[in-house]
């Protein structure tokens, strides 16, 4: 049963019990049916002959056998009795009508009663006996009673036959009717459960179907809602499921291919600078070179290196070299055309893929992009940058190798390039080994700027935040240089480059004659001064500083360097550790003072207070700028404070602007400050002539 | 049935003194009304004379009675019951037809003869006078008879004769010869009269020839009442009420010598006004008929 389809278990749930009901019903009536007429039939004959008994006795017992005849002919005359016969006691026959098919024998034997004999064939027998009848006399004439005991007298009998085959007509038209009526009604029966089953299995087949093209993946399938009721709520609900699942999917659909399309663009883009990256950028290469080989034009690989880029990262954080490598990489931009392709290689370094591009161009592009950059200034908050980078010129022609090959070749070229200067680009091209290298001109401008003088040291004055401090004016040196028709070039800058040219002796130099002579001045008039002094990486190196220390305040007749502090950065300290330690010894025994700049910006701060022994620490801007917002920054600038304190180490805050942020140092027990909110950066002389020989300043705090 | 104790109990005092002779019992056949009606008459019949009753039904006593006894029996079953007792009473026979009490003395050819009857059947002579008052346009009178009454063919056909009627008689032997012996007898007569015999008029019989006669249209004249219930025209009869005075009375005058049998001195009609009319007949009254016969010096 459960294996049968829906409509057809419908149908059989309808029509059995239905059937087996009206089968019943109707085998039941016409049974019975038959039945009666066969009750009726005998009760018939049975009276027939009860009757007629009596009313042949006189003809019996008369010998009247006309009436007799008379008699089984009038009972004849009914069109079921077939036979019927009157017989005397002897089983004679006395009156016989019609044609009798009991035997002689049969008519000897006359029944007590009225009653059936048996059937035979078409026939059925009925019997009667006739009995004399008794009558009331008055029993005073009767015969004595030894005589008049007699019993019922049987005077003859009565024998009816009667024709079954009328009743079998009879039973077969009922049992015709009944089937009839039976199959009628079961064929209504079955329109009725036909139409019925339709009604219900119709629309479940539709949702079925459905369901099925749905699971096939036809999200577009919908069923048409034309039924009543339950079935209606399902269509319904099925037709909602149906759009909920398609949006779900359309959805999806879109946020995937959303989310490939941005993957893929990940896949190929520099997520800073928003150029293709070095994977994307081999593609095309391996494409153009596949393009020359096949005979298209030559093209040229440019590998652009951003040097020093460390440095910046160092000096002003990961956000200063972003930013730059961004700023690089839309000036880069805007020198190619559009259909050369920049990308970004690795670190700070460009790769530049000219189409259809002869050395020639290669040369020219390089060489621009180099005069941009040495013309371009870098700027991250008040520092400012010059940039410098390599360019190395690897062309591709038809005998190329393959995308490494060029690949390193470019990168040769770039480092031959640096190797030869800054600024400079050195070309390489795929058939030989070829460096030519080209001049930039940071050093001459470096040069120039110092034997024209056009060095300016300024001071940045100290403010002491705390009572008890000893009462000297603090002031740090600083210098910019100024270049005819391009912006001054901030110190950090102007040391890196003349580092690289062997011209930051010359700088130092200026500064320690500018401090030293301040001190000699100061001393005469006897005012205290501490002048701070940023020296670079080759002051550390180099003997001949200390010895020109030495003989520069021999010259001004002063004993000892007290008075003079050198500022290393924290990050020399790491790499030339050893330098620096006999730096800072040297300079205590001429009785100077030691200070490390950019304190906190490693991770090595501390264990840099026990081996230098700073009489300063200047505290990273790093830590300053977001002690605000930052709480580790907080807390360490808490621990700087407690721990320089503890080792009689005087705490300077750099970049305080505004008086909140002054506010905020002075909270955390820092000792000195120095920023806007102190004092502007001005020129030396005149902040030494107005703060320190006219007393205009005063070292603790305002203006006077 | 309950008293029945209290004169067993009486007819054994009076066994004991039978020197008294002036007492009666009466012995009835059974219970029935016929017997009870005649017992009332008769005790009612002897209550002014100096008789003593004893009333006894045949079946409840079997010692023989005596000579000197007076014993009046009411049916044939009493009178056979007392003959078989034995003893010699005087006896007098009541309610019973010639026929019968012939044979139940044949039966008995021992017994002694002190003994007479009051029988049902009625004089032939008031038989005819009936006839003639109640039909007397029908001339031609049918009789059936058996071998027990053949001997009063003799005896009605002078009767009848006397009163200007003509008896046409058959005689039957066998039960299955006499329906169309009947029937042939009928076309022959106007009215057919039927005398007490109970091989031919019985329970068995009576239905068959009322069919006949009514079929032959000729009216039948019974016996008993019963007959004209059955469907004869009329009857002639003496009721129970009528033999017991008539025996009350006989019983005073016997005196040594036995009267012979004797027939009813007191009788009735009855008339069955449906049958007369479904045969055409138009009768007088029973009253008047009555009247007429009472008149008939014939009919005493």
């Amino acid at each position: 049963m459960n294996s049968l389809p829906l409509r057809l278990r419908l149908l059989l749930l309808i029509l059995l019990p239905s059937t087996a009901c009206a089968v019943s019903l109707i085998a039941y009536f016409t049974y019975t049916a038959i039945n009666s007429l066969e009750v009726e039939l005998i009760a018939k004959g049975v009276a027939t002959v009860r009757y007629l008994a009596p009313v042949s006795e006189y003809g019996i017992l008369a010998g009247q056998i006309d009436a007799l005849h008379g008699l089984t002919q009038a009972v004849n005359q009914d069109s079921g009795i077939k036979a019927a016969v009157i017989v005397n006691t002897n089983g004679q026959p006395l009156a016989v009508s019609g044609h009798l098919s009991l035997a002689a024998q049969q008519l000897r034997q006359i029944p007590e009663s009225p009653q059936k004999l048996g059937e035979s064939g078409q026939r059925i027998a009925f019997s009667a006996p006739v009995w004399r009848s008794l009558d009331e006399t008055d029993p005073l004439f009767d015969a004595p009673k030894t005589e008049k005991n007699a019993t019922r007298e049987k005077v003859g009998g009565i024998f009816i036959e009667f024709d079954k085959g009328e009743l079998s007509k009879q039973k077969q038209q009922l049992l015709f009717e009944g089937l009839m009526i039976m199959l009628v009604g079961l064929g209504v029966l079955a329109v009725i459960a036909i139409s019925v089953a339709g009604a219900v299995v119709r629309p479940l087949m539709r949702l079925v179907e459905a369901v099925g093209s749905i699971s096939g993946g036809k999200l577009d399938t919908r069923v048409v809602e034309e039924s009543d009721g339950e079935i209606r709520i399902l269509e319904k609900g099925f037709n909602e499921m149906a759009e909920h699942l398609q949006q779900a999917r359309q959805s999806m659909v879109e946020r995937i291919e959303e989310a490939t399309a941005h993957l893929a663009y990940q896949a190929r883009h520099d997520p800073l600078t928003g150029l293709v990256n070095r994977r994307e950028f081999e593609l095309r290469l391996g494409k153009a070179l596949a393009a020359v080989e096949a005979g298209s034009d030559q093209c040229s690989l440019l590998f652009v290196s951003i040097d020093r880029f460390t440095q910046i990262n160092d000096a002003c954080g990961y956000l200063a070299g972003d930013e730059l490598l961004r700023q690089m990489a839309l000036m880069l931009q805007g020198r190619l055309r559009g259909e050369d392709l920049l990308a970004r290689a690795d670190g700070a370094a460009f790769t530049i893929l000219l189409s259809n591009s002869s050395s020639t161009r290669a040369r020219q592009v390089a060489d621009d992009i180099c005069s941009l950059t040495s013309a371009y200034r870098f700027i991250w908050e008040d520092e400012i940058f010059l940039i410098e980078i390599s360019v190395g010129i690897a062309n591709i022609a038809r005998d190329a190798a393959n995308i490494g090959t060029v690949m390193a070749d470019a990168d040769a070229a770039c480092r031959a390039a640096r190797e030869s200067g800054r600024n400079r680009s050195s070309e390489k091209s795929s058939g030989g080994n070829e460096l030519r290298p080209y001049s930039g001109s940071w050093a001459k401008l470096i040069a120039d700027g110092l034997a024209e003088q056009r060095l300016q040291v300024e001071a940045l004055p100290l403010l002491a935040l705390k009572k008890g401090l000893p009462n000297i004016h603090h002031v740090e040196l600083t210098a910019r240089m100024s270049l005819p028709g391009q912006p001054p070039i901030a110190l950090p800058a102007l040391l890196d480059a003349a580092e690289r040219y062997n011209l930051a002796e010359h700088v130092d130099q200026q500064l320690i004659d500018v401090a030293i002579e301040a001190l000699a001045r100061a001393r005469q008039e006897n005012r205290r001064l501490c002048c701070l002094i940023p020296i670079s990486r080759t002051a550390l190196s180099k003997r001949s500083m200390l010895a020109y220390v030495a003989s520069k305040l021999g010259g001004l007749g002063l004993s000892s360097a007290k008075g003079l502090c050198f500022l290393i950065p924290e990050d020399l300290l790491t790499h030339t550790t050893s330098q620096a330690l006999g730096f800072a010894n040297e300079i205590r025994s001429l009785g100077g003072q030691i200070g490390l700049d950019d304190f906190g910006g490693g991770l090595s701060s501390f264990a840099h207070l026990r081996t230098v022994m700073p009489a300063y620490v200047k505290i990273s801007p790093s830590l300053t700028r977001d002690s605000r917002t930052s709480r580790s920054s907080m807390a360490l600038l808490r621990a700087i404070s407690e721990i320089t304190a503890e080792q009689n180490i005087y705490s300077i805050a750099e970049g305080i602007n505004t008086q909140e942020a002054l506010e905020d140092i002075r909270a955390l027990d820092i000792n000195f400050a120095e920023g806007k909110a102190i004092g502007p950066r001005e020129p030396f002389d005149v902040w030494f002539e107005g703060a320190v020989m006219r007393g205009a300043w005063n070292f603790s705090g305002q203006t006077q | 049935m309950r008293c029945l104790p209290r004169l067993f109990l009486t007819l054994i005092l009076l066994l004991a003194t039978q020197a008294w002779g002036g007492s009666v019992t009466l012995v009835l056949s059974d219970s029935s009304k016929p017997y009870t009606d005649f017992s009332r008459s008769f005790s009612e019949a002897l209550s002014d004379s100096s008789w003593r009753l004893l009333v006894v039904t045949a079946e409840s006593q079997s010692t023989p009675l005596l000579a000197g006894d007076m014993v009046v029996t009411a049916g044939s079953e009493a009178l056979r019951k007392v003959l078989a007792r034995g003893g010699t009473p005087t006896i007098v026979a009541t309610l019973l037809p010639r026929q019968n009490y012939e044979k139940i003395l044949s039966e008995f050819p021992a017994a002694p003869r002190r003994i007479t009857a009051i029988l049902l059947d009625q004089p032939a002579l008031r038989q005819a006078a009936f006839i003639r008052h109640l039909l007397p346009e029908h001339k031609r009178v049918g009789m059936l008879w058996s071998n027990d009454t053949r001997a009063l063919s003799s005896r009605f056909q002078s009767a009848l004769s006397s009163r200007g009627l003509r008896l046409e008689s058959e005689e039957i032997d066998t039960e299955k010869q006499w329906l169309p012996i009947l029937n042939s007898l009928l076309t022959r007569i106007d009215v057919l009269l039927a005398n007490p015999d109970t091989n031919i008029y019985h329970r068995g019989n009576i239905k068959p020839l009322l069919i006949s006669t009514f079929r032959a249209q000729k009216p039948l004249i019974g016996f008993s009442e019963t007959m004209t219930h059955a469907g004869a025209l009329a009857a002639l009869y003496s009721s129970p009420a009528h033999i017991a005075r008539q025996a009350a009375s006989l019983i005073s005058t016997i005196n040594g010598s036995i009267p012979s049998p004797m027939g009813p001195t007191q009788f009735t009609v009855s008339i069955n006004y449906s049958v007369a009319n479904s045969l055409g007949l138009k009768l007088p009254e029973e009253s008047t008929v009555m009247k007429a016969m009472l008149a008939d010096n014939d009919s005493r």
